[in-house]
């Protein structure tokens, strides 16, 4: 009896212990499994389970800002959405509304013809055009879509009143639209972007800086419902977007736009082909505007002529005239061929060693002149007598190192660097004509940097419209910004040399041709320009006028420079640009606050008996 | 020294066989095993269920609590988002109205003229720098002419 007591106690001691072995199992099985799905490999496991309901969408970078040298937006980046909607839900949908005889909220179902006439105010889309989308009216037979697109580009503020009308089912999908505040102003320096869905670069600063506007696109996934809506409280991840890097400027929106209201009165006013005006400071070389007439308004910029897109004033070239003299007066002072009151008698007519004659803009006798009033008096045979004492290497060497046919520097999107052609290629009249300004050929900026290279007192440096980059996108701060580095600046012609030509130029204003440039109360230098404009089959009889200048003569603060293509009625650069001039330059220097110098005006003498 | 130590007589383990003394046969000793009483199986059943509802009550709390925080995180992350929208569309607002050209269109509105010059004080003498004054221009830049961009 004890032993058979024994042997089952025996064989219940084994079924329990391989019970145990086999709970054993299947428990370590099922921790295995528990690690392997919670610590080892738990999110590819998630990922998979929630694919099928896993919605990605793109989050688009904000392009950078683009700022002026104060820190005021010329072209920002601002959140629009699109609105989506589902036409199966809208079908048939429960809506709560109040009841306007009770007051009470009550639920009630509508279709796609109620939420169309409550979209339609709000969205500003006609009602039948929503109803169509909301229908599905497009769609085969037999197929329920579940998306279609009721408006683009709605501001945040549209969303939440749509959000708040309670249909169920409406999305939205966020996108980046380019705003422009100040609508035309430095519509042709900043540029803008395409429409194409990558929002392309198309011109000016927005092409030139697009490596630094541009930032990364982020993504997003979220868990969706049945409907495609997406579940407040489930998954999502974000990966956010890296946001571009905002573009300092050097130009000043309330002189540029003063610029541009000049420009275009000037050009309707002479009913000319266009105007550009640039002002820029002597001492930093920084551009504070640039202002064309036409130009293009980046927010609508099919509103515009192609040829009215970008910046004519570096895009195109003239032949910048008598304006180009300052760069013979000062070779001619610097390799001592003349001082400004050396003597001279000025005909009307001068014909050259190699027999080319060369005219003043008026007839004249012979006039007793020093080289102060040659200069004052924009002669061109008085400019060739004292210019042609310098070899053509000489004259090559200075118009080079004027900028004439160098690129500026400014890496501007198709900026031209101007025409020059070397000395061993002129003929027998251009190695003359490039004296007074005529066989070569500029942009507007680099006749303006001729000045500015005097103003600044015979130093040249890189003309700059961008200061920099913010760190990031968004600081809006003008004192954080990483700087580009600016060339070495390098002397073109002794201070004294600069400072001479400067006194002459101030007499062009007082006793010469630029006397509507005049500023009251101000010392001003500038030379007036006019130059005939040369076609495809020699010159065609119209002109191009300009007038380029600093003020104040003895400390400049601004250098302003004013050139009309093709003006009618008149076309002399002191008619046409000078009282432009006079108004930009005037309007700059009270929004500097640049008093005038209250030092008297040294002129030298222009004629001798 | 070797590492087994020998045992006391007192604590080896007691034999399951002994001699009968009358008979002088082996007796075997039925094995003996513990088994837990009715009364603490009922205990132990009871704390076992005790410790099972109090968890899955902690459970339901914390998941309770977790879907709140969760739709509290939401509703301030919206509320934030809005604020966001909001800030972003003041700021577009503000731009456009400080743009130069909506400035001059309000300043004319108000029957304000540009100015025909500036006129400096100099500290150090009293004097008067400047322009001296001018006449107002009959149709001065700078009046908001509509449009920039094209030719009339």
């Amino acid at each position: 009896m004890a032993a058979k007591n024994s042997k089952q106690a025996v064989a219940s001691v084994r079924r329990a212990r391989a019970a145990a072995v086999v709970l054993s199992v299947c428990a370590l099985v099922m921790s295995g499994r528990l690690i392997q799905v919670q610590a080892l490999d738990p999110d590819n496991l998630a990922d998979q389970a929630r694919s099928g309901r896993i919605q990605t969408a793109t989050l688009a970078a904000p392009r950078g800002a683009i700022l002026d040298a104060q820190g005021k937006p010329l072209a920002t980046t601002v959140e629009r959405y699109t609105i989506t909607a589902s036409p199966k839900v809208l079908k048939e949908f429960d809506r709560k509304v109040v009841n306007p005889e009770t007051g009470e909220t009550e639920t009630v179902v509508q279709g796609p013809r109620e939420a169309a006439r409550d979209l339609a105010p709000v969205l500003g889309v006609p009602e039948e055009e929503l109803f169509e989308k909301i229908s599905d009216l497009g769609s085969r037979p037999g197929v329920e879509s579940q998306y279609t697109v009721l408006a683009k580009e709605v501001s945040p503020d549209v969303w939440h009143k749509v959000k708040d009308l309670g249909i169920p089912v409406i999305n939205r999908e966020y996108v980046t639209r380019r705003n422009y505040p100040g609508g035309a102003l430095a519509g042709n320096v900043i540029g803008f972007l395409g429409k194409d869905p990558q929002s392309t670069a198309r011109a000016g600063l927005e092409r030139e800086f697009d490596n630094y506007l541009r930032g990364k696109d982020g993504e997003e996934q979220y868990e969706r419902g049945r409907y495609g809506q997406r579940i407040p409280t489930a998954f999502s991840r974000t990966n956010p977007p890296i946001p571009g890097r905002d573009i300092h400027t050097t130009l000043r929106s309330d002189v540029q736009w003063y610029a541009q209201e000049v420009v275009k009165d000037t050009v309707q006013e002479f009913d000319a082909e266009w105007g550009a005006i640039i002002v820029q400071d002597p001492k930093t070389f920084d551009i504070m505007a640039l202002a064309e007439f036409p130009t293009v308004d980046p927010n609508k910029p099919g509103a515009s002529k192609p040829e009215d897109m970008g910046s004519r004033a570096l895009r195109s070239v003239y032949e910048p005239g008598s304006t180009a003299k300052a760069i013979t007066a000062a070779m001619a002072i610097e390799e001592g061929l003349v001082e400004p009151t050396t003597k001279m008698k000025i005909p009307y007519k001068y014909t050259t060693a190699n027999g080319r004659t060369i005219k003043d803009s008026h007839p004249h006798e012979v006039q007793k002149r020093t080289f102060a009033g040659v200069v004052a008096e924009s002669s061109n045979t008085g400019t060739v007598m004292i210019g042609q004492k310098a070899s053509k290497e000489t004259r090559y060497e200075y118009l080079t190192k004027f900028g004439f046919g160098q690129p500026t520097g400014l890496n501007f999107p198709g900026e031209t660097k101007g025409i020059l052609a070397h000395y061993d290629d002129w003929d027998g009249h251009q190695k003359y004509a490039v004296l007074f300004g005529q066989g070569v050929a500029t942009n507007v900026l680099q006749a303006t940097q001729v000045m500015t290279i005097i103003a600044s007192g015979g130093v040249a440096m890189t003309p700059r419209l961008v200061k920099g980059v913010s760190p990031q996108a968004g600081s809006g701060s003008t004192e954080d910004i990483e700087e580009f580095v600016q060339p070495e600046p390098n002397r073109v012609v002794s201070e004294d040399t600069a400072r001479k030509v400067a006194t002459m130029l101030e007499g062009v204003v007082v006793q010469g041709t630029g006397d509507n440039a005049a500023l009251e109360g101000y010392r001003v230098a500038g030379k007036t320009g006019t130059s005939q404009v040369a076609g495809p089959r020699g010159y065609d009889g119209t002109y191009t006028s300009s007038f380029i200048g600093f003020a104040p003569a003895d400390r400049p603060a601004a250098v302003v420079s004013v050139v009309i293509q093709r003006p009618k009625n008149a076309h002399y650069g002191g008619t046409v640009a000078a009282p432009a001039f006079n108004k930009v330059m005037g309007y700059t220097l009270s929004t500097m606050k640049v008093p005038p110098t209250g030092a008297a005006q040294m002129l030298y003498p222009i004629s001798w008996e | 020294m070797s590492l087994l130590a020998p045992m006391e007589p007192s604590t080896r383990p007691r034999s399951r066989t002994a001699v009968s003394p009358e008979t002088g046969s082996v007796l075997r000793a039925p094995i003996l095993s513990v088994v837990p009483g009715e009364r603490d199986a009922r205990r132990m059943v009871l704390w076992t269920t005790m410790v099972f509802v109090v968890a899955l009550g902690l459970t339901l709390l914390g998941h309770i609590h977790l879907a709140q925080r969760a739709y509290d995180l939401k509703m301030l992350e919206n509320d934030a988002m809005r604020t966001r929208e909001l800030v972003q569309v003041r700021t577009e607002e503000v731009s456009k109205i400080a743009s130069p050209d909506h400035l001059c269109a309000a300043a004319r509105e108000q029957g304000m003229v540009p100015m025909s010059s500036v006129r400096f004080l100099r500290l150090s003498d009293g004097v008067v720098t400047g322009a001296a004054d001018k006449p107002a221009m009959k149709n001065p830049a700078g009046v908001c002419s509509s449009g920039q961009t094209n030719k009339e």
